[in-house]
């Protein structure tokens, strides 16, 4: 016990940015949780006489045009953010190191899923979000599908990269060598020890998913309005912003925490994984 | 060299062609009947089918596809639904302020970036080093958004110093496009500077390590050779990739930052049609968009080249 | 060492601490030495000992602010410790220049050669562009490479290895350096390029009248080129003379015991099979003869064994040659008996070997092991082939997968190919660890809490856990240390005495092979140019190519250093060839009971 005590104090003071950031991350993870206890007016309820108002006890973050609680709705809004960010990185990640499997281990595969996320990838990734948002419904499932898209080819390289090289690696070659067949191979050779970028590139495609869904909803192709999300919040508040500056800045300041804590943790992650570093206990 | 570039220029064209399949099939599978729209609300079912039938909707998938390749090479994008206007002819009317956006904050960002990470990999682990980083960090995680209107309400709205909203033409003078475009530029370029001065940093600190930077040291050269002409260059291909790639977040940005600033540019061409589902219009600004991501990409292939004499085979 | 000579270098109780995982930790405790005008002085040990900080440190080239660095370097009498970072700089290059142990990676691949010359060259004088280009040129010839003014606008990667070390040594000469510092120059050179640079370093320290500070691992080079020596270990000194007289008399245990592991070539003579090497370190004991090899069926038969590797070019990479790797290679390999495949590098040693154990696939011929027909089974047979042989790799630290402890990578194979229970894997694990000199408790561990020398023993264990007929041992201890070197050695003979495991024995270490091997076949370009018993063919080498290897070995002894040598360099045979190209029949003449050599290839020598 006290040496997990210890381990996290050495992490802590070794890696004080992926601290920190699971930190702010944990947090705003647990008030999403306990969204109705942290916030206890109904970010939907209208109150006509309450129209943007700026902050004050009442209304910690102020209220919007249609009178409703600027504070419960960011709140609610974390929801939606964080579940996308979470969601797309696993997806991402489990359908991007499919397809990088495949294509590492199959020729024919490889020809055929490497052009094609080739293709994926020339699409600027939040316009190919934006076209399929425009075909589809706003559904929060949907969001997740359109942004999972655009991060799977990058998923799907890095893997592939990993295995061409560490199927060459020499340890490999002795594995192959001693007659073991290769799902072993991939799964207890190569997968972990492709794993350190590709965690490090999940957590980076979480920070990017939540921008994407903020950009998304911001122009009105996310969730709809009556699913309070960071970015609606901040198109609705869009065109009074110059007389009630707290209608966007209030979102705008939890997406920029929110994202900052993941690159944070993505960054330590990746100082702490990286095998140049060196330091492994 | 020429061979070089040669292969080069055949390997986009499986990729465009990928492109375009994808892009036809977000039109293909889109809601909604375009010959239903066309015919008219009072239109009678068989008049929906005539109309159909002339426009060639009822032909199988590939055919329709090749039909529609054919008039993009022609220039052709299509009809706007909405502003019953070429798709292409909407798309040119809205170059200028994107383009002249999307260019200012790309050359200044570099022009910024690039000596800040040689900088700061020279003095690895020092306050520069370490203060440059952490604001990088912040840089790479605010979105546009927040700079933007950030910036807008401090320089335009307190200091006074800016203008706020909207575009000058370059036709206007240089000096008020460019001061038209500084907020803007800076709002889209904060993620964009973060990301070449990690990447700066990161290839520089890794060149600084190799044999070579070694003897280049061991040949008495001064610190100035060693850094700009050694280093920079062997680790200018990361920097000069990350450049390339980062013209994807740029035209992200671009949506966003023109629906801030109110330009009138295809970013927000872009978020006017997601409202009126306008699908021709969104689709032509994708492939648009996606042909010049390739091109810019292609360009920094034939760059590497240049930098690299192994390439040239 | 006479007093009324002013020593050029003068080094006194030189500390230096680097920072560590925790940490600064002294790498240099205190060493003293003199380097006088025109004399050779080898700094000589093994990986640890600090002689490569020592170059570094003479030269300025730790990493500023971590090192810490004490005590008195004094080049012609001035004090370099403690001077600014632009006095070092001046006298870089100048007062001392630096040549490097990797000449593939130590020249800047986006610059041309010639740039990077005059660029030393204007580092400390004031040159133009037309001066500074002829004097680039006239370095190019002092190195003796071929049309210097052509390979003056070329770039690093149009030179092979020998030759980026040559323009690396003109590069040092270009400051007119008093002294040249030489850390390891030839060690990732091949043993006929590794000859011609030595030579060269020799001519040139004296026309231009130098001092060369020579770091090495290998007793051999030593021998061969240093008027002094210098033994290092763990950061001290712990003897240093003339070095006739440190190969005769050594007087420190260390370097007595360094002197035991060093193999000789042609120490062996006409001695039959192999012997082990003397032992080390306080042990006792001589060569003992070991066992007969056993007659009979050959458990590897390789027959005309054809490997080509597509070079493909144009936009639409049509196949425009063809690399020949291994061109008609045939051998037998007897059970208990060691084949050494020697050769350069390039020259197909290590595709025969891969190649066999079906790591690539060949491209025609027949390989017959264990009874098996190795080249062309599938699936679950193949796997049962690969049983019966068995690999161990060069580089320790990359043939364990870092991830997986050391009991669980040596059970694995017996566990998946169902040889036994798990519980039967780790008793076998167990034994085998006892076997080649670890704990059985190391299973428990991450290979990274080893040694390179522990590594290679859990490697040796890990291919016995199959019981192979076979072991391709491909340059299995050539990136061990002397002495780590000659335990794996002794090692792999006793377990061939044991198990009667018949070892392919690839390597480029001739002095090596001439102890642990029975018979020998040499390639070159992809073909087997001569074989036989070790004895014969190492006795009275009949193939020219044969010949100039065995002449280019550096031998470990400073009294045969006048020895007529023939080296004369010669352009290496490119194994590439048009697409359409059929290789001529190779054609073997028995010029002794088993001793066999090509005759085609003969010519290609013949004419240079």
């Amino acid at each position: 016990m006290t040496t997990y005590v210890a381990t996290l104090r050495r992490l802590i003071r070794v890696y004080p940015g992926l601290a920190f950031g699971s930190l702010i991350f944990g947090l705003l993870c647990l008030i999403a949780l306990c969204a109705p206890l942290v916030a206890p007016m109904d970010p939907g309820f209208v109150d006509v006489r309450q129209r943007a108002q700026g902050p004050s006890w009442g209304h910690l973050f102020g209220t919007d045009m249609l009178g409703r609680d600027l504070f419960a709705r960011v709140v609610y809004g974390a929801r939606l953010s964080l579940s996308v960010g979470i969601a797309v990185a696993c997806v991402a990640t489990v359908v991007g190191a499919v397809i990088g499997l495949l294509a590492g281990y199959n020729r024919a595969a490889d020809a055929v899923l490497m052009r094609i996320m080739d293709g994926v990838m020339a699409i600027p990734s939040i316009l190919l979000a934006v076209a399929l948002m425009a075909l589809s419904t706003g559904s929060v499932g949907n969001v997740i599908v359109a942004i999972s898209i655009s991060g799977v080819p990058r998923i799907a390289r890095l893997v592939r990269a990993s295995v061409l090289s560490l199927r060459e690696a020499v340890f490999v070659e002795a594995v192959i060598g001693g007659g073991v067949g290769t799902g072993r191979i991939i799964f207890r050779h190569i997968l972990p020890n492709a794993a350190a970028p590709i965690i490090v590139d999940a957590t980076y495609l979480c920070a990017g998913a939540m921008l994407s869904e903020a950009v998304l909803c911001f122009i009105g192709a996310g969730t709809p309005p009556t699913v309070p999300s960071w970015g609606n919040i901040m198109a609705e508040g869009r065109t009074l912003w110059m007389v009630k500056p707290h209608m966007v800045a209030f979102p705008a300041l939890m997406l920029s925490i929110a994202i900052l804590s993941v690159n944070m943790i993505g960054d330590g992650l990746r100082d702490l994984l990286d095998p140049r570093a060196g330091r492994r206990n | 060299m020429i061979q070089y570039v040669l292969r080069r220029l055949l390997t986009t064209i499986p990729v465009m062609l990928t492109v375009a399949l994808i892009v036809f099939s977000i039109l293909y599978f889109s809601p909604g009947d375009p010959a239903a729209l066309i015919a008219g609300e009072t239109a009678s079912a068989e008049d929906v089918a005539r109309v159909r039938h002339a426009l060639g909707l009822d032909e199988p998938f590939l055919i329709r596809f090749g039909g529609w390749l054919w008039a993009v090479m022609r220039g052709d994008l299509g009809t706007s639904l909405f502003a019953n206007m070429p798709v292409s002819t909407m798309i040119a009317q809205r170059l200028e302020p994107t383009l002249s956006l999307m260019a200012v904050t790309m050359v200044f960002s570099v022009l910024i970036a690039v000596p800040i990470g040689v900088w700061a990999a020279w003095r690895k682990n020092g306050v520069f080093d370490r203060t440059v980083m952490l604001i990088a960090v912040l840089g790479f995680s605010i979105p546009v958004f927040a700079c933007g209107y950030a910036g807008a309400w401090l320089f335009s709205l307190k200091l006074g110093w800016l203008p706020v909203q909207g575009y000058k033409p370059l036709s206007d003078g240089l000096w008020p496009w460019f001061r038209q475009l500084i907020l803007p530029a800076a709002a889209l370029g904060s993620s964009y500077v973060a990301l070449i001065a990690r990447i700066t940093r990161a290839s520089m600190l890794e060149t600084l390590d190799q044999d070579y930077i070694r003897t280049a040291r061991a040949k008495g050269l001064r610190d100035g050779k060693i850094l700009f002409v050694h280093a920079l260059k062997n680790a200018s291909v990361p920097i000069i990739t990350l450049i390339g790639i980062g013209v994807a977040m740029l035209i992200g940005g671009a949506v966003v930052t023109e629906s801030v600033f109110v330009i009138p540019g295809i970013g927000r061409l872009t978020a006017e049609s997601i409202l009126r589902r306008d699908f021709p219009v969104i689709q032509g600004i994708v492939l648009f968009f996606s042909f010049v991501y390739v091109l810019v990409n292609l360009l920094i292939d034939l760059v590497y080249a240049l930098v690299d004499p192994r390439i040239r085979y | 060492m006479t007093q009324d000579i002013q020593p050029l270098l003068s080094v006194r109780d030189l500390r230096v601490s680097l920072p560590g995982a925790d940490g600064a930790r002294e790498i240099l405790h205190g060493i003293d030495f003199d380097l006088n005008p025109h004399e050779i002085l080898a700094l000589v040990g093994e990986s640890g000992s600090g002689k490569s900080v020592t170059a570094l440190t003479l030269m300025g080239l730790l990493p500023a602010g971590a090192a810490q660095v004490s005590g008195s370097v004094r080049l012609n009498g001035r004090e370099l410790i403690g001077v600014s970072p632009e006095e070092m700089r001046q006298i870089r290059g100048q007062g001392m220049a630096m040549i490097f142990q990797e000449p593939m990676t130590s020249l800047n691949p986006l610059l041309k050669i010639g740039y990077q010359l005059q660029e030393a060259l204007c580092a400390h004088a004031d040159l133009d562009r037309v001066t500074a280009r002829e004097q680039a040129l006239e370095l190019l010839r002092k190195v003796r490479i071929p049309d210097p003014e052509r390979r003056l606008d070329n770039y690093p990667h149009h030179f092979s290895g020998g030759m980026r070390q040559r323009v690396m040594i003109a590069m040092a000469l270009a400051g007119r350096p008093r002294i040249l510092i030489a850390d390891e120059p030839t060690t990732a050179l091949d043993v006929t390029i590794q000859a011609e640079i030595l030579e060269l370093i020799r001519d040139l320290q004296r026309e231009e009248g130098m001092a060369v500070l020579f770091i090495t691992h290998d007793m051999g080079v030593v021998a061969e080129t240093a008027d002094r020596t210098m033994v290092m270990y763990h950061g001290r000194a712990v003897e240093s003379g003339p070095t006739a007289t440190i190969f005769a008399a050594p007087q420190a245990e260390y370097t007595r015991a360094l002197l035991a592991a060093v193999p000789r070539l042609g120490e062996m003579g006409a001695h039959d099979g192999p012997q082990r090497f003397r032992h080390i370190l306080g042990d006792t004991g001589v060569a003992v003869p070991r066992q007969k090899v056993a007659q009979g069926q050959p458990i590897l038969s390789v027959r005309n064994l054809v490997k080509r590797f597509d070079i493909k070019s144009g936009i639409f990479g049509r196949v425009s040659g063809r690399v020949h790797a291994i061109d008609d290679v045939s051998f037998d390999l007897m059970p208990g008996e060691t084949l050494a495949l020697v050769g350069e590098s390039g020259c197909g040693k290590s595709t025969t070997g891969r190649a066999i154990a079906r790591l690539i696939e060949a491209d025609g011929g027949a390989v017959t092991l264990d009874g098996f027909d190795a080249l062309t089974l599938r699936g679950a047979d193949l796997r049962r082939m690969r049983r019966s042989v068995q690999m161990i790799f060069q580089d320790p630290y990359a043939s364990l997968n870092p991830r997986i402890r050391v009991g669980a990578a040596l059970c694995e194979a017996f566990v998946v190919n169902r040889l036994g229970t798990v519980a039967q894997a780790r008793d076998k694990a167990a034994h085998l660890l006892t076997r080649v000199g670890l704990s059985p408790d190391v299973a428990a561990r991450f290979p990274h809490e080893f040694s390179g020398g522990q590594r290679q023993r859990i490697a040796v264990a890990r291919a016995l856990m199959l019981d192979p007929r076979v072991i391709v041992a491909d340059e299995a201890v050539s990136a061990l240390d002397v002495s780590v070197k000659a335990q794996v050695s002794n090692l792999l003979m006793d377990l061939q005495d044991e198990t009667g495991v018949g070892y392919l024995f690839i390597s480029h270490d001739m002095a090596v092979v001439e102890r642990i091997a029975h018979r020998v076949a040499v390639m070159y370009s992809g073909r087997i140019v001569e074989i036989g018993p070790r004895a014969s063919v190492f006795g009275q080498p009949s193939h020219p190519y044969t010949q100039r290897l065995l002449a280019a070995v550096p031998v470990p002894d400073p009294a045969r250093r006048d020895r007529p040598r023939h080296i004369v360099p010669i352009q290496t045979r490119s194994p590439i060839r048009a697409p359409d190209y059929s290789a001529q029949p190779l054609r073997y003449r028995q010029i002794a009971p088993g001793h066999l050599v090509e005759e085609t290839s003969i010519a290609e020598f013949a004419c240079v």
